[in-house]
């Protein structure tokens, strides 16, 4: 008997040392590049637009009349096609969804360019951005002019008042050349831009926003890099866990893990930060296939899964505890092997290294600041 | 340590040490305790030091220095001798020393039965007993009873009550000096051109200086002034300041003979002269002979200064540099023969007296004649008479009569010898009512200098003379006269008389003496004692107006302080706090006392700290900071129980009963502690003490009770006990009661006759905040009530105010001064001045905000705003960035960019208690004026002002942009775009602690973790994604997290039962069909008619249950914001809050209990 229960035994330890335990950080976030619609661009190419009219517009809600920006195309289909994308993103109700600026340069000529405003596209694109490390892709149509009006010098001025509303609309180039002669597009959805931007050439030197197209300026290729540092690891692990396990956090907080696993040796100096992540990684283990502890039985793609359940995951306050599966032996299990899993990320060897050593560089390489 | 603060309500009070064995004389203790208390002043007794820790002799010294008597009780035992630490003598012994050599005065007792008394104190009881002291002996230690009552009595009486003195001073008026120059001469030179020309440049001048030469006769110039124009004469020949405050005092009130004001210390006696300057309408004061007036000035400007109605004439030898002089011409001719004619017959003789001119030569000239010939030498007068004159010549002090007779030392030398011999003496000798003196200081100026010519003679009489002053412990004369024997006999009365110096005011001697001090401190003892010494001239020069010398005093302490090191630092640092606290207490005062009062703690002098505790307890109560105080004074009560000082003690414990009736909830502590305090009045004297003071916390509380005839008896009472004790701090604050009880009942009239008394009651004991709050207690009567035959209410209501906020300038009375800028906004509001009444009002908005008094913060700023916004924006803009502190918007620009230019700074700077309402109010009236159409613009430019500010806020105020927050919440109602609400939650959650949102696109999970006791997790789910869901989402979430402290505080008070709650948010079509049944069945449908929100209530309370909010789909278009009115988010944040708080305490609260609490959080918000 006694003999079939050391090999029963042996046999279960045998099985688990196959499955490979695994750690995570969760300062390792996901990137998810947001693409925006470019079709607008093209709309506003094929509109051929060869001018900007200025004027004065009285919309429906203000008291007087404001300035009027009229695109001046000789393409009308085109020109509504991108107004209903401009449409389509909101700009009726806030039209500064439309980023428009106008740069004026030292050669008397200057350039009106137009993309989807950024954050708003970004909230529109991407549900959860603050789960993740969100790229924005979009395009800018950029149209230069070859002489500044001196009205729009008047509408620069204009521009610098706090509240400046500018009515934004299209029309078709007159066959006479007389800018009198514009004739409007009827039925474009109408729209105020409150933040149109002139500006002087010489006031946004090296501003990327408006020399991008600047010869010999390198463009970046690819995802952003060099790859995350110590403090991106510690920042984004800190901003996920504000998102995602606010309340997990304060489970632990006040389950006594943090001073339990710190009563054990080597692990005297560890955050809480690590606790808490390690507790965490220690209930997505148990949700993502139950009864599991330390990822072993997740499948190969573990980050994927990890994310994918982070995103339809809600954590909400409902009185529960940490469940009973964690204790604080798991728990420091847990740290170690994220531990390694974060210095792995940076190609820094932790085979056949003991934890003490590790931790030591882990705290000392900056992984943590708390 | 030096006791220097003097803004307590015991400055007119003398300590007095008690000197003795503890457990032997524990009885005599007592009795010497309770007979020093009923004369109104404090016993100085520590009961249990031998067996601390602190060190005793140190903190017996520190106690001893500060004591004006000490009164010795010896029984048989000479006491301890504490070898180890280097003493020789026994403390009972030590302390006679340290008395003896700083002049403190004293009186002994001891115990007649002793049979076998210990030879060293037989010793020290013969020293004592052949020195000037007052030594009694008795058998029964209740025979001390009345002893040492009378005794003490005595001694005030006759030195520091002066009134003897001040008396004498006071009987030489106008026609005492007349009647005596008559006597002198037979005739006075009438004069009568000069008296007119005289009246008429003192006319034009509010001050003038009758200037000339000694003798020329500017004393009976005057005098002759004096009558003629009924002014008020006062000859203050050779007084201290302190004598010259009251003698003037009370010439000014016409109470040359009573003596019932008495003042026994600088401060008092200064006081008293301020205040009745202050009550007369018209004066003339003539002052003769006064050697500080520069001092006399400076406390006459205190009490409103000279004017054409109120007058100073004063003498002087010398042209004063700063005012009209009138030079006294000698006489002329005719006058001089007027003089002479019956005395000199002769031609020859008199031809040549004429030329002399000035009257006192003549007068001399004339007794020479009288003498012998006009070559007699006073100095040679022999006998007697010419004893006489040469101890009246080197005293510079008049001599009595019994003095005299003293130095005389011939028994059968009569007091009729005497008179005989000063008649022989002609008019060279006065005798006035303070005592014979020479006419003229310049006649003994002459016998000194004939008399040093033979110094064996010189020293015989001035020796004799020490010993007279010494034995009348009149140390400063002893030193003056030591020191012109030029041999260091005066050092060894440098101590005494700078001690007495500083007593009586007179800062020029001090000062000198100071010099001797440190030139004479060479070892350490000494060094330390100079340093005292140094630093307790201080007050002195400050109180008299010289404060300019300050610095340098203590930039000279302060190099001593350092050889000293760190306890004489901390000395140092004490009286430059307490010297700036005179200036008018900061709040950066504050912050240095509780640094010295850390420091203390973490050198173990747990009585100095202690000490500074009481004295911080005492501001922070008259900043009405109650709790502060009662923190500060629950250690402080424990190290003086431990210590055994009961003045101490009683101190505290009347101060923490006053702190505890401050804080609500806490009266019932209060009234056992007051029950503690009654039961220890064993003495009648000391109970009527603590009556009044019993008297004055319950006249507040019955009068809140609408009680209003049982406070006014109560206050008359306490009234009466501050006349008879006498206390004017006492009278002054119970005036101040029984105001408040006229005031309350609509009796106007006698509400201010209670306030002016109070406000005369304050000044006379140097208590500014109790004036201040008088003074603007009347403003508020005259702002409040019609009163008949007054036509000018508010014109007088500002004056008062003003006066008020003056008084508390700079001072740590936010409250007071609070108070005293809203009576003046309310008289400027009725004056028509609304730009003055506006900066008022916010001016009052941020004093309110110090003295936390969050409701009345909010409130000034919306009367301010309430006044000026809707007529005059320009006028509340300007009032706005001037209390702001920022420069004022360009008038060209349009007035809703001027507006927002302001709402930066709102948030950067403005009060906690008061940003959200201000921001709410200042944005809806941008929000008011702009088209709809411009209002997303308007938030789109609020939320870039806001994540600005955010950039650069400190982490302790990020509730700035919190509270910004809900404000930007409560203007996106109209806006159907979720993009705006997730970047105020991305805003708010990226610079708040603890607020955590995760949004995916409009659907919002709020998690807010609070600190109510423990930590409760509060997640608040959004149930659809319409903008009326994201917008109470995350005004509910940022509510909770900006009250959260109100909200422990007065809800839930560390009572969270338990860990996480949950709130469900949203349209009821988006709840999950068994919810919206169960729902719907409680009748929420109904109640959605008629509220915007409807919060459901769990049957019990047992199982955390969801709290499920329901918005009504009108919401949004209820939301109120900036208007002082209620809306939908109000109602969301209210009713959701009750429901929480049942959650959280597991259980309902009664309605009438929560509501008030929770309106009034409400109310904080936009």
């Amino acid at each position: 008997m006694a003999r079939q229960k050391r090999s029963k035994k042996k046999s279960k330890h045998r099985s688990s040392t196959r499955e490979v335990q695994r750690g995570f950080d969760f300062g390792d976030r996901k990137y998810i590049i947001a693409v925006a619609d470019t079709s607008f661009q093209q709309a506003l190419i094929d509109a051929q637009i060869v001018a900007c009219g200025y004027g004065y517009d009285q919309p429906t809600g203000f008291p007087g009349p404001i300035p009027l920006l009229t695109l001046v195309a000789t393409n009308e289909e085109p020109v509504r096609q991108a107004f209903e994308e401009f449409k389509r993103w909101g700009c009726e109700h806030d039209g500064d969804v439309v980023d428009m600026n106008l740069l004026l340069k030292k050669d008397g000529t200057y350039e009106m360019r137009i993309a989807p405003e950024a954050d708003r596209a970004m909230f529109r694109l991407v549900r959860q951005a603050d789960l993740y490390h969100p790229l924005m892709m979009h395009a800018w149509w950029v149209k230069p002019f070859d002489s500044t009006h001196p009205m729009l010098r008047e509408l620069k001025r204009y521009c610098d008042s706090t509240f400046h509303p500018i009515s934004i609309s299209a029309g078709m180039a007159p066959k006479s050349g007389n800018p009198a002669d514009i004739k409007p597009i009827q039925g474009l959805p109408q729209f105020i831009k409150f933040d149109l931007q002139i500006v002087d050439e010489e006031s946004v030197l090296g501003d990327p926003r408006f020399f991008f197209r600047n010869k010999g300026r390198k463009r970046p290729r690819g995802l952003p890099g060099p790859k995350l540092t110590p403090e991106d690891l510690c920042l984004g692990r800190r901003k996920l866990f504000d998102v995602a396990f606010p309340v997990s956090r304060e489970r632990v907080r006040r389950s006594g893990l943090v001073e339990e696993v710190r009563t054990f040796p080597l692990f005297e100096a560890v955050s809480e930060t690590q606790i808490v992540q390690a507790s965490i990684n220690l209930i997505l283990s148990d949700e993502l296939v139950g009864g599991d502890r330390h990822y072993t039985k997740a499948g190969q793609d573990l980050q994927t899964q990890i994310w994918k359940h982070i995103d339809k995951r809600l954590e909400m306050a409902v009185g529960e505890n940490l469940g009973t599966e964690i204790d604080a032996s798991a728990v420091a299990h847990q740290l170690e092997l994220d531990v390694r899993y974060a210095l792995a990320l940076h190609k820094i060897s932790t085979e056949s290294k003991p934890f003490s050593d590790l931790q030591e560089r882990f705290r000392r390489d900056g992984y943590i600041d708390d | 340590m030096t006791d220097l603060w003097n803004y307590h309500s015991t400055q007119d009070k003398l300590r007095v040490f008690v000197s003795s064995r503890i457990e032997e004389c524990k009885a005599e203790r007592g009795i010497a305790r309770d007979a020093i208390s009923s004369i109104n002043h404090n016993a100085v007794l520590f009961e249990h030091l031998g067996a601390k820790s602190y060190g005793p002799r140190d903190l017996y010294f520190s106690r001893l220095r500060d004591s004006q008597v000490m009164i010795g009780i010896y029984r048989c035992g000479y006491g301890f001798i504490d070898v180890p630490n280097g003493m020789t003598i026994s403390g009972i012994h030590d302390e006679f020393e340290f008395a003896q050599k700083n002049g403190i005065d004293c009186l002994f007792y001891v115990w007649v039965s002793c049979e076998q008394r210990e030879p060293a104190l037989a010793a020290m009881v013969d020293t004592i007993q052949q020195g000037p002291y007052t030594i009694s002996f008795y058998d029964d230690p209740e025979q001390l009873r009345d002893r040492i009552r009378d005794d003490l009595t005595a001694l005030i009486t006759e030195k520091y009550l002066r009134t003897e003195t001040q008396t004498r001073a006071l009987q030489e008026d106008a026609s005492a000096i007349l009647r005596r120059a008559i006597e002198r001469t037979g005739v006075i030179v009438p004069r009568q051109d000069l008296i007119s020309k005289l009246q008429s440049i003192s006319r034009e001048s509010s001050i003038l200086c009758i200037c000339g030469p000694s003798g020329i006769g500017k004393t009976t110039l005057a005098a002759q002034l004096a009558t003629a124009e009924s002014a008020v004469f006062v000859r203050l020949s050779g007084l201290p300041p302190i004598d010259v405050f009251s003698v003037c005092a009370r010439a000014l009130v016409g109470k040359r003979s009573e003596t019932n004001d008495d003042y026994s210390n600088l401060e008092s006696s200064r006081a008293a002269l301020i205040s009745a300057w202050a009550a007369v309408k018209t004066v003339k004061l003539v002052v003769d002979e006064c050697n500080f007036v520069d001092e006399l000035i400076d406390a006459l400007a205190a009490g409103g200064g000279m004017s054409d109605d109120k007058r100073l004439v004063f003498t002087s030898r010398e042209r004063s540099p700063n005012f009209p002089n009138f030079e006294v011409p000698p006489l002329t001719g005719s006058e001089s023969e007027q003089l002479i004619q019956d005395i000199v017959k002769e031609k020859e003789i008199a031809d040549e007296l004429i030329t002399i001119g000035n009257p006192l030569l003549l007068h001399h000239a004339l007794l020479k004649v009288k003498f012998g010939s006009l070559e007699t030498n006073f100095a040679e007068i022999e006998g007697a008479k010419g004893e006489l004159l040469r101890y009246l010549s080197i005293s510079s002090a008049p001599l009595s009569a019994e003095s005299l007779l003293e130095l005389r030392g011939d028994d059968s030398y009569s007091i009729d010898n005497l008179y005989n011999d000063i008649r022989q003496l002609g008019g060279l000798v006065e005798d006035t009512n303070l005592g014979f003196r020479l006419m003229h200081s310049q006649t003994g100026s002459k016998v000194t200098s004939e008399l040093q010519k033979a110094p064996q003679s010189f020293r015989f009489f001035t020796n004799r003379l020490i010993r007279l002053f010494e034995r009348s412990r009149d140390f400063r004369r002893a030193y003056e006269l030591a020191s012109k024997l030029e041999d260091g006999t005066e050092q060894k009365y440098t101590t005494r008389a700078l001690r007495q110096a500083l007593w009586l005011g007179d800062w020029r001697f001090a000062v000198t003496l100071m010099e001797q001090v440190l030139q004479q401190a060479l070892d350490t003892e000494s060094k330390s004692e100079a340093l005292h010494l140094m630093l307790s001239l201080v007050y002195p020069l400050e109180l008299m107006g010289d404060a300019e010398r300050v610095p340098g005093i203590l930039q000279r302490a302060e190099q001593l302080a350092n050889e000293l090191g760190e306890s004489a630092n901390l000395a140092l640092a004490e009286v430059r706090v307490s010297s700036a606290a005179r200036r008018g207490l900061g709040e950066k005062d504050v912050e240095i006392l509780e640094e010295i009062y850390a420091e203390y703690g973490e050198r173990n002098e747990f009585w100095d700290q202690a000490r500074v505790g009481l004295e911080l307890s005492a501001l922070f109560i008259a900043a009405k900071e109650f709790e502060k105080a009662h923190d500060i004074l629950m250690p402080t009560l424990s190290t003086f129980e431990r210590l055994g000082d009961e003045y101490g003690l009683e101190m505290t414990q009347l101060n923490l009963a006053s702190a505890l009736s401050g804080i609500p909830g806490r009266e019932d502590k209060a009234e056992e502690l007051i029950k503690v305090i009654e039961a220890r009045s064993h003495d009648q004297h000391e109970f009527r003490r603590q009556r009044a003071w019993l008297c004055n916390l319950l006249t507040r509380r019955l009068r809140k009770a609408g009680r209003y005839e049982e406070a006014e008896k109560l206050a008359k009472e306490a009234i009466e006990i501050g006349s008879e004790l006498p206390d004017e701090y006492v009278r002054a604050i119970n005036l101040i009661n029984l105001g408040n009880n006229y005031r309350d009942q609509d009796l106007p009239q006698e509400a201010l006759k209670a306030y002016e008394q109070a406000a005369i009651a304050a000044q006379k004991c140097g208590r500014r905040d109790v004036e201040a709050d008088a003074s603007r207690l009347t403003a508020g009567i005259y702002n409040d009530f019609h009163i008949d035959d007054i036509h000018d209410n508010s014109a007088r209501a500002l004056a008062y105010a003003q006066h008020a906020i003056g008084l508390l300038r700079d001072t740590l009375n936010h409250d007071g001064r609070a108070n005293a800028l809203w009576e003046a906004a309310d008289a400027q509001t009725e004056l028509g001045n609304k730009a003055e009444a506006t900066k008022a009002y916010f001016e009052a908005a941020i004093e309110f905000s110090k003295a936390r008094e969050e409701d009345a913060c909010q409130r000034s700023f919306m009367a301010g705003s309430d006044l000026a916004l809707p007529d005059d924006p320009l006028v509340y803009i300007e009032c706005l960035s001037d209390i702001l502190g920022v420069p004022l918007p360009d008038p060209a620009q349009q007035l809703a960019d001027q507006f927002l230019l302001l709402a930066r700074p709102i948030i950067e700077s403005s009060p906690r208690s008061a940003l959200i309402s201000l921001l709410s109010q200042h944005l809806h009236e941008i929000w008011d004026h702009i088209p709809p159409t411009m209002r997303l613009a308007l938030i789109t430019r609020m939320l870039s002002y806001v994540r600005d500010v955010a950039k650069d806020i400190r982490d302790d105020e990020s509730w700035r942009i919190l509270y910004a927050g809900i404000v930007l919440c409560s203007m996106l109602k109209e806006t159907r775009e979720p993009f705006l609400v997730s970047q105020v939650a991305r805003l708010i959650t990226a610079h708040v602690n603890d607020l955590f949102a995760r949004q995916d696109g409009a659907s919002q999970l709020w998690t807010v973790v609070l600190n109510l006791g423990r930590r409760v997790v509060i997640s608040i789910v959004s149930m659809d994604d319409t903008p009326e869901t994201a917008l109470a989402c995350s005004a509910l979430a940022m509510f909770l997290k900006s009250f959260e402290l109100e909200l422990n505080r007065e809800l839930i008070g560390n009572s969270a039962a338990l860990d996480e709650a949950q709130i469900f948010i949203g349209h009821i079509d988006h709840f999950p069909d068994d919810v919206r049944k169960s729902i719907e069945s409680l009748g929420i449908t109904e109640t959605l008619q008629n509220a915007q929100v409807a919060v459901t209530r769990p049957s019990h309370f047992d199982k955390g249950v969801p709290t499920w909010v329901v918005l009504s789909p009108t919401f949004n278009e209820k939301i109120i914001f900036g208007e002082g009115t209620g809306g939908s988010l109000q109602m969301l944040f209210g009713r959701t809050l009750t429901e929480l708080t049942f959650q959280l305490l597991k259980k309902e609260v009664e309605s009438e209990v929560i509501r008030p609490k929770v309106v009034s959080l409400v109310r904080r918000t936009i």
